[in-house]
């Protein structure tokens, strides 16, 4: 029977095929920003599941929730620039949390209790009734300029290669 | 908002260095990386930036890809190396090393300047 660790090495793995494929996305300009965010969405979820594998959670309870992201990822965060840092600066934890629930919120599962229907994979139903379209959606998640965005991808890439073994 | 560009590599690179020191307080310095010239002269390979922050954790070098984005302004795909300043005088002195045959090119921003 597999293990936490097991399930925790290979969420890890699969995280870093889902960073790789939205590099390829990234690449061709033509291509919606819902994909390489659906992507970015499912990578981040795999590698905060597998840091709670590594805390000894079982398979079958983490199956059902999309919702890890806002609350695992800072602490991903936090604890690579513990380790390998010199503690989190302030300016980071806050522009971290931000970015950590935008992230989640592109999951469609993942609707902040009905109040946000934007997400990047199915359309919705927008403001004034219209139906709202992923791919040609503005979902506001600047990683490149926004605080702490670059940092949150380089933490993302360290911790999916540290836990992919 | 939209921003100009005038669509070189240099622009684009000057532009995301002044977008990255105004948000991260921890930034200090953007230098330019460039492939070797035959694939640094392809309109498709991305403007390489090695950025050194005072607040990044020590985990080697981890480049990290971006899109263009030009309806924001962006003309071109880019690559970010965030290295924190111990690291950075590990690169120089040849412990740490670059991928694919990249090389420490031009400085395009520091803090003071930026921010001054």
């Amino acid at each position: 029977m597999p293990t936490p660790e097991d399930w925790r090495v290979a969420f890890a793995r699969q995280a870093r095929a889902d960073l790789a494929a939205r590099e390829q996305l990234l690449a061709n300009p033509a291509i919606p920003a819902c994909q390489q965010f659906h992507f970015l969405q499912m990578a981040c979820e795999k590698i905060c599941k597998a840091n709670l594998f590594r805390q000894g959670s079982a398979e079958h309870d983490l199956r059902q929730s999309h919702a890890y992201i806002a609350k695992q990822l800072p602490l991903i965060a936090r604890e690579q620039l513990s380790v390998r840092g010199k503690g989190e600066p302030k300016w980071f934890r806050w522009a971290m949390r931000r970015l950590a629930r935008q992230i989640e919120l592109l999951a469609p599962a993942v609707d902040d209790g009905g109040r946000h229907a934007a997400n990047c994979e199915y359309p919705w139903v927008g403001a004034g009734g219209r139906v709202m379209v992923p791919a040609s959606y503005d979902f506001g998640v600047d990683l490149q300029r926004e605080p702490a965005g670059r940092m949150l991808m380089k933490i993302l890439y360290a911790a999916i290669a540290e836990a992919s073994g | 908002m939209m921003l100009q560009t005038n669509g070189t590599k240099e622009a684009t690179a000057r532009q995301l260095a002044d977008a990255h020191l105004r948000v991260d307080g921890g930034l200090l310095r953007v230098i330019r990386l460039r492939a070797p010239d035959e694939q640094e002269a392809r309109l498709e390979e991305p403007v390489k930036l090695l950025e050194i922050n005072a607040d990044t954790p020590l985990n080697g070098i981890v480049p990290v890809y971006f899109g263009a984005d030009p309806s924001h302004g962006i003309a071109h795909a880019s690559v970010v190396v965030e290295i924190a300043p111990e690291e950075f005088v590990e690169l120089e002195a040849g412990r740490l090393k670059l991928p694919d045959g990249w090389v420490i090119a031009e400085e395009v921003r520091r803090a003071s300047a930026a921010k001054g």
